[in-house]
């Protein structure tokens, strides 16, 4: 009996659709960081107070005082991941942060709010952050080269970077 | 006869002129020394704008209770009573008290308060799990619900975990802002300091559109001036020389 031609139509139409109810509400750029970076799962959250010292010192890497009192990460296998916020020229830019004995295994622009400057979302710059290091005056240990007409959002994103990596030596191992 | 002529219209366009010299120079005088005189943090009282000035109403409006305190959101500001809290550049959705802190819910992000009104933890819906939200609520138990397109959930006390829940929640509702606390935060939003003031009115554009160009014609006008006194001060110089020849 041939295939009837109806159904096939009826087929090609509603299955896309059904397949799309059944993946659930959009999954948005934070997820699919913590799932690349957690493949096993993706841990609980924690938290990690900005107190004190800690507090100062993430305020000398900004710039300004760090916006919130908390920060939440999450921690396994020896792997911190961050997702954390800082203003480019005008507008927030969220940035995920996985970091591994101390240095960046990847970084990755989440959202970009800026009009100008989009080319640091693009791996070829992203990828620059990638085994940096803290040195001892808590800075990269390594040179980022910048991009024309992107300078705030590089300087934003090095900032975070030496945040990240700050917040991670502040933890103890998991 | 005809170097009369020009001595009285440069005297009377100088007369005139004065006028013009003197708001110039206050005003550059007041310009220059601004960040001293805290000119920069002081906004001008709205009555002193100038059409051209005036913001247009803001199109985005939302206020929740949040305690004792009304959350207000004004297009991107958020602001706690009259402080500014924060931008958001989604829609206010809603603030409620737990026990321990205040949320406020604005589009993707949640913001947690001390009772203080300090920023605890700015955290977006997506690092919680949860995509965005459209609505909160707190249960009989004191915990903060949350209604997310993932569905409606329950928070622990940290915020750190949410579990389905069913059922209808009492999801916060908008409150009316107040006029007094409204006519407040607009001043603020759309008004403009005295530094900034005082910027327009040297340059002109205090005056709308044609402002700086009649700027520029008087300031011709006083470069003319200056020519035609010193031609006169010239030839009143050469008369008396040849006076006394």
């Amino acid at each position: 009996m041939a295939f009837p031609g109806w159904s096939a139509l009826f087929l090609l139409l509603f299955l896309p659709t059904a397949a799309v109810a059944e993946a659930g509400p959009a999954e948005t750029a934070a997820d699919r960081f913590l799932s690349d970076a957690f493949t096993q799962g993706v841990p609980p959250p924690k938290l990690l107070w900005l107190t004190g010292e800690r507090r100062a010192t993430a305020e000398m890497i900004l710039g300004h005082a760090p916006r919130a009192m908390r920060i939440r990460y999450r921690q396994a296998d020896g792997r911190t991941a961050w997702i954390l916020e800082e203003i480019g020229k005008e507008e927030l830019i969220t940035v995920g942060l996985l970091v591994s004995a101390g240095r960046i295994e990847r970084l990755r622009v989440l959202t970009y709010r800026e009009s100008r400057g989009g080319e640091i979302q693009h791996d070829y710059f992203t990828r620059q952050f990638e085994q940096a290091g803290l040195s001892d005056d808590l800075k990269l240990d390594r040179r980022i080269d910048g991009i024309s007409g992107a300078t705030l959002s590089v300087r934003a994103l090095t900032r975070l970077a030496r945040l990240a990596l700050y917040y991670d030596g502040q933890l103890d191992p998991d | 006869m005809r170097i009369w002529s020009i001595w009285r219209l440069h005297k009377q366009v100088g007369i005139w002129l004065l006028v013009w010299v003197v708001w110039m120079v206050a005003s550059g005088l007041m310009m220059n020394h601004a960040p001293a005189l805290g000119l920069a943090e002081i906004n001008v009282r709205p009555a002193l704008l100038t059409v051209g000035q005036r913001q247009p109403p803001p199109e985005r409006e939302t206020t929740y209770q949040l305690g004792g305190t009304l959350i207000t959101q004004l297009d991107r500001s958020l602001y706690r009573d009259d402080q500014i809290l924060d931008q958001c550049e989604e829609a206010l959705v809603g603030a409620v008290a737990l026990p321990d802190f205040g949320v406020v819910a604005c589009g993707g992000r949640l913001l947690l308060l001390s009772n203080a009104g300090e920023i605890v933890e700015v955290t977006s819906a997506s690092d919680l799990g949860l995509g965005s939200i459209t609505a909160v609520a707190v249960d009989e138990g004191g915990r903060l619900l949350i209604r997310s397109p993932r569905g409606a959930q329950r928070a622990d006390a940290d915020l750190l975990s949410f579990t389905p829940v069913t059922g209808l929640a009492d999801w916060v509702q908008p409150v009316e802002l107040p006029e007094v606390l409204r006519a407040k935060l607009l001043a603020q939003q759309g008004g403009i300091s005295w530094a900034r003031w005082l910027s327009d009115l040297h340059s002109g554009r205090l005056f709308g559109r044609y402002g700086p160009l009649v700027v520029d014609g008087l300031a011709l006008l006083l470069l003319l001036v200056s020519v035609t006194g010193y031609l006169l001060h010239r030839r009143r110089v050469s008369f008396i020389h040849r006076d006394h020849r």
